[in-house]
């Protein structure tokens, strides 16, 4: 099982989607959330944030800087490139996710989704990195 | 027991887009709320039935309402109604969540259907909506696992033919195909067992995966011609490759739903267009189907051209102000009828913007779709043979969709009864020579006195 206690960092561009991905977040356990609204302001909170961000779930398709710019960037850093990813996606097209596994997210989550199936997303996550 | 009314969540909903539908939501309760980002984060109780949200704002864009509404509303319908062509991608709306998008004025009618149908799906049938299915596309004697209907729009009442599970007998079914209905009605929330009764039916009779019934091709066609009107009025299709897409969209509709019919019989295929109520878009598709079987009926011009100048004679409109969209032209001053008279214009124009290549007789049929014969028409007051073939065929079968559509408080009219109308209205009045007699009268001879 994954720990509750986890550090969670929500990225999205559109607000009410931060509200509500943390609003599934805190049903499931998590106490700890904070969020950003784009990947710039992501990786400023993923270097300066104490305890560390220990599971990010970010939308990917936004402004600025995407998903997949961000995970590409703490991938490529020794100190972060660890942290377990969790891409949000409104389409789930095809060439999306395998670009998007092959730059190292996780797993993936199409919105909408419940609690129940961020549970199983991230008991997979967790499942892959521990087995 | 009758379950309460549906709730429907109305989000922001300005009088001009509620005006319009107040009938229909007036059969729901409704719980409004202000298009805001607070609004959309608070717990909606009791959970409603349908969602229905009015434009979007600059500070809350179209496709974060439909993430929002759709997380906290993963099952229900939601339907979005649009005022400005400007963002208007439907395909991106759809897939961020919403069920449907509607561009007001132009997809009222369309908005007015779903809402129906939903209304319908959530009352559990205790709200009645009917939909048209074909009399062809029922099997005589067969186990019928829903209601049918006849619509008598003379009384407008809806008078009972079977229960579900009952059968039609074939003398039964014969008498209404040569009645002037060929078309039943079965309640909304049944038509899921005319899908399944068709899907096995087609099987049985040796049809591959992809057959379809004539109402389902009728269905399809319409949701294929709002599909390819809203792609044109998308902002990406301005460049060559987004118009050769879209001559690709047109091309496809008119051979799958328009040239190859399943009957090779060239009366059964006009009867299949008849007896609809002209929501949504079915004009344009019956105009286009109308105009590509009058040219092979009467050997004139190209059935491919008069159907591709059929679903796009009209879409000029839509470049009109909303308020003249919604007026009948009889009901329009004569400034607004000025500006409507454009339209055959606006839709040659848009045509090209788009960076359509059409072949010059469609560009010619969409342009004096509403010359008439005696040189009373607009935009340019063409006569006789000065309009071409082809726009002649073209606004007869406008006309003849006109007259031969399921109009509440008139009785129906038969093919040729509608042709035979056209007929003696111009037959002792030189002013009302709207169509060349010549051509009415070939036409009348296709069709069974």
């Amino acid at each position: 099982m994954f720990d509750l206690s986890t550090k969670v960092l929500i990225v999205d561009d559109m607000m009410t989607m931060r509200k509500l991905v943390g609003k599934v977040c805190k049903e499931i356990g998590f106490t700890d959330m904070v969020e950003a609204g784009d990947g710039i302001q992501a990786w400023e909170k993923i270097q300066n944030s104490a305890p560390p961000i220990g599971l990010i779930i970010s939308d990917w398709n936004m402004p600025n800087c995407s998903g997949l710019d961000l995970v590409k960037r703490i991938r490529a850093d020794s100190r972060f490139g660890k942290t377990p990813f969790l891409m949000v996606t409104a389409e789930a097209e095809q060439h999306q996710v395998i670009e998007a596994l092959k730059a190292g997210v996780d797993n993936y989550v199409v919105k909408p989704f419940n609690a129940p199936t961020l549970i199983e997303k991230l008991e997979a996550i967790h499942k892959k990195r521990s087995g | 027991m009758s379950n309460p009314a549906p709730r429907i969540l109305a989000v922001g909903l300005p009088d001009a887009v509620s005006a319009p539908l107040s009938d229909l939501l007036g059969k729901g309760e409704i719980a409004a709320i202000p298009l805001e980002a607070e609004a959309l984060l608070a717990e909606v109780s009791p959970k409603p039935a349908i969602v229905i949200s009015g434009p979007p704002k600059p500070e809350l864009p179209a496709n974060e309402i439909a993430q929002s509404l759709r997380m906290q509303f993963p099952d229900l319908p939601l339907f979005l109604c649009c005022t400005t062509k400007e963002g208007f991608e439907r395909k991106t709306l759809i897939k961020n969540g919403f069920t449907d998008a509607f561009l007001l004025p132009m997809d009222l009618s369309s908005l007015r259907g779903a809402l129906n149908q939903a209304l319908a799906q959530a009352s559990e049938g205790q709200i009645r909506v009917y939909r048209p299915v074909k009399i062809i596309d029922l099997e005589p004697g067969a186990e019928l696992g829903f209601e049918t209907s006849i619509f008598l729009p003379a009384n407008k009442k809806y008078v009972k033919l079977s229960a579900a599970g009952d059968s039609l007998e074939a003398d039964r079914i014969e008498k209404i195909k040569k009645s002037k209905f060929n078309t039943i009605q079965v309640p909304a929330e049944q038509m899921t067992e005319f899908y399944t009764y068709s899907a096995k039916r087609l099987r049985d009779m040796g049809g591959g995966g992809g057959a379809l019934s004539a109402t389902e091709r009728r269905e399809k066609l319409s949701g294929a011609v709002r599909d390819l009107i809203s792609g044109l009025f998308s902002e990406q299709t301005a460049s060559f490759e987004e118009g050769q897409a879209l001559m690709k969209d047109c091309g496809e509709i008119v051979k799958t739903y328009i040239l190859e019919g399943p009957d090779s019989e060239w009366y059964a295929r006009i009867q299949t267009v008849l007896g609809e109520m002209g929501d949504g878009y079915s004009h344009t598709g019956n105009t286009s189907t109308l105009a590509a079987l009058f040219a092979m009926g009467l050997g004139i011009g190209k059935p491919e051209d008069l159907a591709l100048a059929g679903l796009l004679h009209d879409i000029g409109v839509a470049e009109l102000p909303a308020e003249i969209q919604l007026l009948e032209p009889e009901q329009m001053t004569p400034a607004q009828l000025d500006q409507y008279k454009k339209h055959p214009e606006l839709s040659v124009n848009l045509i090209k913007s788009r960076k359509l290549i059409v072949p010059d007789p469609v560009t010619k049929a969409i342009l004096q779709h509403h010359e008439l014969f005696n040189g009373s028409g607009y935009p340019d007051g063409l006569f006789g043979d000065r309009i071409s073939k082809e726009a002649q065929i073209l606004a007869l079968a406008d006309r003849f969709d006109y007259l031969t559509r399921v109009k509440e408080g008139q009785p129906l009219m038969t093919p040729a009864q509608a042709v035979e109308h056209l007929r003696s209205l111009q037959a002792n009045d030189p002013s009302r020579i709207h169509y060349d007699p010549e051509l009415l009268k070939k036409l009348l001879a296709l069709f069974p006195a």
